[in-house]
């Protein structure tokens, strides 16, 4: 993803800490206008706002046991949001999970590491 | 005219005619049943020649008077062929009649009229018959039915008696042929039943033989494992005492022959320590329990204590060690700077062992591949047929070698086995009299600067007056090994210290005082240290049950140091241990700032010790900014309880599922507080959860990580 401009991004994930720490950190890079949603089903509704990126958290279900986990959310969206870049975030290295979201239409997929922001960052 | 007559009289006659039976012939013949009767009276035979049939046995009851015919007469099976003769007793009429006949029994119908007086029957079936004669006119009516009954009795073979003693027969048959089969099965079933006896048992001796054949070996090889985690401990504990002790006589005043000779004493306990370390590193790893460390490390630096360590015995042999490094700028690498340094010690030491005169040089320089070490000597060399075999434990090329040089013949063994660890093998080139060239590649991974400052900021020499102050228990059952830690720790901070010859006595004080630190050996008589320390965690009330706790462990087993992690401890220190381990392994679980000596690196001063949980990341990604950290840190402390809280709740319905899930949830949080050991934790945790199988593990893992979490809180509060 070639951007230098800020750029609209979306966060879904119901890890408070990352979706701060990753907005801070994004934000911090380059001015990004970033919006944070603990649920896919918030996501959902400002999809008119045309995100040019979305990073979605593969497992959803920390707080809410029935929340729609990444896949499923991408699944949901991708449709809406033809030119939308989506990165898939996980908490494990897992070749299938990997494979289902690049099929489902994300163009990456992030392990939650260390290095997890810097790697996001480099992306967008 | 008289045909005339008649017919009118034919005409006049309107009365049927009478019909009667007047015969019954036998074979076609005409049988005087009057002398039959005489003869079967007489119990004469009666053979009629033609049928061959012979008559004496006939049975009937009377004959009629007038007709001369037998009263139901009874044929045995044989007599089947009988004819009825019939007529009108009205003569005038006769020519003009017609009869019918049937033999009920044998005929479906009435037989078509005719003028034919006899009625001929062939092969009749045994049974009973009634024969019907009737007559009329030509065109009258027909008249009264005449009949006459008999019988033929069936053959014996045929009677009822016969029929059912066929059945009976049939039956009887089956039934035996059934018990027949089912005996045979039975039999059969039984043969198979002992066949397979046999074969099972056979199996199962054989089994039972594997079994305790590998029983034996399993338990052979429990017994090596044990006897050298015992021997380890067995020898390292005296050890502790010896080196510890000689460690504290050379720290006051001597005499110069006493220095001398504590010197030597010193000297010794170290090669043996080696030696004991060389066949403990040799088990680890014929085990499979040898695991390699993966840290940054200076190659330069390596290089250089390897010189370090080599050269007063290079120097005593008058040989020239040298080091040639050409690594193309590379230096600092990721590996096992610890491995790798044994290995280039003892094969450089074996050079300088067996070169008598020259040199040894140790080359370091970049490949292709990786980085190549080269350990080139000017020796004796190693004859042609001998190259492979000095790897092999405990050989030496010439066992007369062994005498002169000296050594257990390990090292080679061990160094070829952790090259190969380390994804490499040795490769040597020797000429007998000019000297071996041993070398190996080995591919590292780029290192950092800056975590291997930090790291070697944590292993240099501390300040132990960082430990004023401190309360500590030490429970060893060992005497000496209590004066050596009790005397090593006052020599070097203003402590209080409090002695247990047992799991037992460190409980009985712990009750009666607060500690900030016990030290705990694991082996001990009446109780051993992992349950004292398991006593402690359950059953005294917070502070006291969380008071941290240090194994003293002389083993350097993985298994073992497992058991205490599993059993609360929060680390351990290896005997036999130096001062230095003593203080920084206090310092590091009380997560005291470790200060350096006056000497020792000033980078140290700024470093923090590994708590259970490190502000650098934080501070990086923060990029120092104070509020930013202060917001983290708070959203950690605000969300960590109610982790506790709900993995609590959880593990009171055991579901297991909801943890892997709330701790999943937290792997951010780990890292972004620098907990690496939690994060670790956490992990396996999910992974148990995940599975649900280990309960006991689950639990074990689950009070690890919210005392970690705990503790984290605790720092973090600061």
């Amino acid at each position: 993803m070639e951007f230098s401009k800020p750029k609209k991004i979306f966060i879904v994930d119901d890890d408070e800490m990352m979706t701060e720490a990753l907005s801070d950190f994004l934000t911090r890079k380059v001015a990004h206008n970033i919006s944070v949603f603990s649920t896919g089903e918030d996501c959902l509704q400002h999809i008119s706002e045309n995100p040019d990126v979305v990073i979605l958290d593969y497992y959803m279900n920390t707080v809410k046991k029935d929340a729609a986990n990444g896949l499923e959310i991408l699944e949901a969206i991708r449709k809406y949001l033809p030119n939308t870049h989506f990165i898939m975030l996980s908490s494990q290295e897992s070749y299938g999970i990997a494979a289902q979201t690049i099929q489902k239409g994300a163009e990456y997929y992030v392990i939650k590491d260390d290095d997890a922001f810097q790697k996001i960052a480099d992306l967008i | 005219m008289t045909g005339s007559v008649n017919v009118e009289r034919l005409l006049e006659v309107k009365n049927p005619p009478h019909v009667s039976i007047t015969k019954l012939n036998i074979f076609q013949q005409e049988i005087d049943y009057r002398s039959l009767q005489d003869s079967i009276r007489k119990g004469r035979k009666w053979l009629l020649p033609e049928a061959n049939v012979n008559l004496g046995k006939l049975k009937f009851d009377s004959i009629q008077n007038f007709m001369l015919l037998p009263k139901n007469i009874v044929f045995p099976y044989n007599v089947n062929q009988v004819a009825m003769v019939y007529g009108t007793t009205d003569l005038n009429i006769q020519g003009n009649v017609l009869f019918s006949y049937q033999l009920l029994g044998y005929d479906k119908t009435w037989s078509v009229p005719s003028d034919e007086r006899i009625a001929n029957y062939r092969k009749l079936d045994p049974g009973e018959y009634t024969f019907q004669v009737k007559a009329r006119l030509i065109n009258g009516d027909f008249g009264k039915i005449s009949s006459y009954n008999f019988k033929i009795t069936p053959p014996w073979w045929q009677t009822w008696w016969a029929r059912t003693a066929y059945g009976l027969i049939v039956l009887i048959f089956i039934f035996v042929y059934n018990r027949w089969r089912v005996a045979s099965f039975t039999q059969r079933q039984e043969e198979l039943e002992t066949e397979i006896e046999v074969a099972t048992s056979e199996i199962r001796k054989q089994k039972d033989e594997a079994e305790s054949h590998r029983a034996k070996a399993e338990k052979s090889e429990q017994f090596k494992q044990q006897f050298l985690a015992n021997m380890s401990h067995e020898i390292r504990t005296p050890m502790n005492a010896v080196m510890g002790m000689t460690g504290l006589v050379l720290d006051t005043p001597l005499e110069i022959k006493q220095r001398f000779y504590m010197e030597g004493i010193k000297k010794s306990s170290d090669n043996l320590l080696h030696i004991i370390n060389d066949i403990l590193d040799l088990s680890k790893i014929e085990a499979g329990k040898m695991e390699l460390e993966h840290i940054d490390f200076s190659l330069n630096e390596l290089l250089e204590q390897v010189k370090q360590t080599l050269r007063q015995r290079s120097d005593e042999k008058g040989i020239e060690l040298i080091t040639m490094i050409n690594s193309g700028g590379i230096d600092i690498v990721m590996g096992d700077p610890a491995r790798l340094n044994q290995v280039l010690i003892n094969l450089a030491g074996n050079a300088i062992k067996f070169t008598e005169k020259g040199s040894v040089s140790i080359e370091v320089s970049k490949e292709y591949k990786g980085i190549r070490f080269a350990i080139v000597d000017t020796g004796i060399g190693i004859p042609a047929d001998k190259l492979q075999s000095v790897f092999e434990n405990f050989s030496q090329a010439n066992t007369s070698d062994t005498r002169k040089y000296g050594g257990t013949g390990l090292g080679l063994s061990i160094s070829r086995q952790l090259v190969e660890m380390m994804g490499s093998h040795i490769d040597i080139e020797s000429q007998e009299g000019s000297g071996t060239t041993f070398s190996f590649i080995v591919e590292f991974e780029n290192g950092s600067a800056e975590r291997l400052e930090q790291r070697l900021a944590l292993e240099q020499s501390v300040d132990g007056s960082i430990l004023d102050g401190l309360k500590i228990l030490i429970t060893d059952d060992n005497e000496y090994n209590r004066i050596v830690a009790r005397d090593t720790l006052k020599s070097k901070a203003k402590v209080k210290i409090f002695e247990a010859a047992n799991g037992q006595e460190a409980i009985d004080l712990v009750g009666k005082m607060p500690f900030d630190v016990i030290l705990m050996d694991v082996q001990m008589p009446m109780m051993n240290g992992f349950d004292a320390t398991r006593f402690i965690r359950a059953n005294f009330d917070s502070p006291v049950r969380d008071t941290p706790i240090i194994a003293l462990t002389a083993s350097v087993l993985r298994t073992d140091l497992d058991k205490c992690k599993a059993a609360g401890m929060d680390s351990y220190i290896p005997k036999p241990f130096n001062p230095q381990q003593l203080i920084t392994g206090i310092a590091q679980v009380l997560n005291i700032t470790l200060k350096a000596n006056k000497e020792a690196n000033p980078n140290v001063q700024k470093m923090k010790p590994p708590g259970v949980t490190d502000m650098a990341y934080l501070v990086k990604f923060c990029e120092g900014d104070k509020t930013r950290i202060m917001k983290y840190i708070s959203m950690f402390t605000s969300s960590a309880p109610g982790l506790i809280e709900i993995i609590n709740t959880a593990l009171l319905t055991n579901d297991f599922e909801e943890i892997a899930n709330q701790v999943h949830g937290f792997k951010t949080k780990w890292i972004m507080m620098g907990m690496t050991e939690t994060k670790d934790i956490a992990l396996k945790l999910e992974r148990l959860c995940r599975d649900g199988s280990e309960v006991e593990l689950i639990r074990e893992t689950v009070v690890n990580l919210k005392r970690k979490i705990e503790r984290a809180l605790g720092e973090l509060g600061e």
